[in-house]
């Protein structure tokens, strides 16, 4: 009696499944690759290839700091829910904060300048700061109708007075932060002696 | 490469408490307008009188013409300009406004 062949339709399940295994470890090494050469393809031929994050609200890269969120374009909210949005001749909210991390020898009055020029830790440092506020800390100076001035007593050093009167009387060192708010948007926040 | 800008000031903001007070010259109708270098509180005249006006980020919109105060043509009012309109007998100093010498110091590097 002759054997019955293995007929096609007993084989093809087998030969599927073995197609599909092929093509999923293929898409496997084909994303693990992606991953392991964006650094060099980035290098070698220059735009930025998208990073592997998720869509929707995300957490902004936002020059060297990775607190803030970007809740609608260009405008980021801090984790205590201080809100950078654009203005000022910085263009930014944030950028003028930070412009504060630097001193300018020449600029009228005392220029307050961080001790830290990490966007990170100044944005932690405002944060920290508005958080004392409303604890109770921290004194209303110049508060009108439409804005919110604070000086916080931050209770270690965390600056300098630059700019011309900063230079006059010998770079003192400041411990508060005044911080000018319209309701949560930050406008400007700099250190204080 | 731009030239350093110059501001002449008039005293610093009672709102912010370090803002040297300078006055803009209007792109648009070329009013003149004091305003707070750190935190952008405007006033229409030298002795910063009452609350400041109020003008809303990102141009700070001139409260006659609406032209951006900060955007060019706007400018830094010079001092043949703060004479034109009477405001020069008003000046305390001169210096660079804020964010001018960084500009000179990325623009050279």
């Amino acid at each position: 009696m002759d054997r019955k062949l293995p007929s096609a339709a007993n084989s093809s399940p087998a030969r599927r499944h073995f197609k599909r295994a092929l093509i999923r470890l293929g898409v496997i090494l084909a994303v693990a690759g992606y991953l392991f050469a964006q650094p060099w393809l980035e290098r070698q031929f220059g735009p930025q290839l998208p990073p592997q994050e998720p869509a929707g609200q995300q957490t902004v890269l936002s020059g060297d700091s990775d607190l803030l969120t970007e809740i609608r374009p260009d405008v980021f909210r801090s984790p205590a829910g201080l809100v950078y949005t654009p203005g000022s001749r910085h263009g930014h909210r944030l950028a003028h904060v930070m412009a504060h991390a630097h001193d300018e020898p020449e600029r009228p009055g005392p220029h307050g300048v961080f001790e830290s020029k990490d966007q990170t830790q100044v944005v932690r440092l405002v944060d920290e700061a508005y958080q004392l506020t409303q604890q109770g800390r921290g004194d209303p100076t110049g508060t009108d109708s439409e804005r919110q001035v604070w000086t916080v007593d931050m209770r270690r050093d965390i600056g300098f007075v630059g700019g011309q009167v900063g230079r006059q009387r010998g770079h003192p060192r400041c411990h508060e932060l005044r911080i000018v708010l319209e309701g949560t948007r930050v406008v400007t926040a700099f250190p204080v002696d | 490469m731009s030239q350093a800008e110059t501001i002449y000031y008039f005293g610093f903001c009672k709102r912010c408490g370090t803002g040297p007070l300078a006055a803009r010259v209007c792109g648009g109708c070329e009013r003149l307008w004091v305003i707070c270098d750190e935190c952008d509180a405007t006033w229409s005249d030298p002795k910063c009188d009452g609350e400041p006006i109020a003008l809303s980020d990102p141009d700070l919109p001139c409260p006659v013409c609406n032209a951006s105060l900060i955007r060019p043509p706007s400018r830094w009012a010079d001092l043949g300009d703060l004479a034109r309109v009477g405001w020069r007998e008003n000046v305390m100093g001169q210096g660079t406004p804020f964010g001018a010498e960084r500009d000179q110091i990325d623009e050279t590097e």
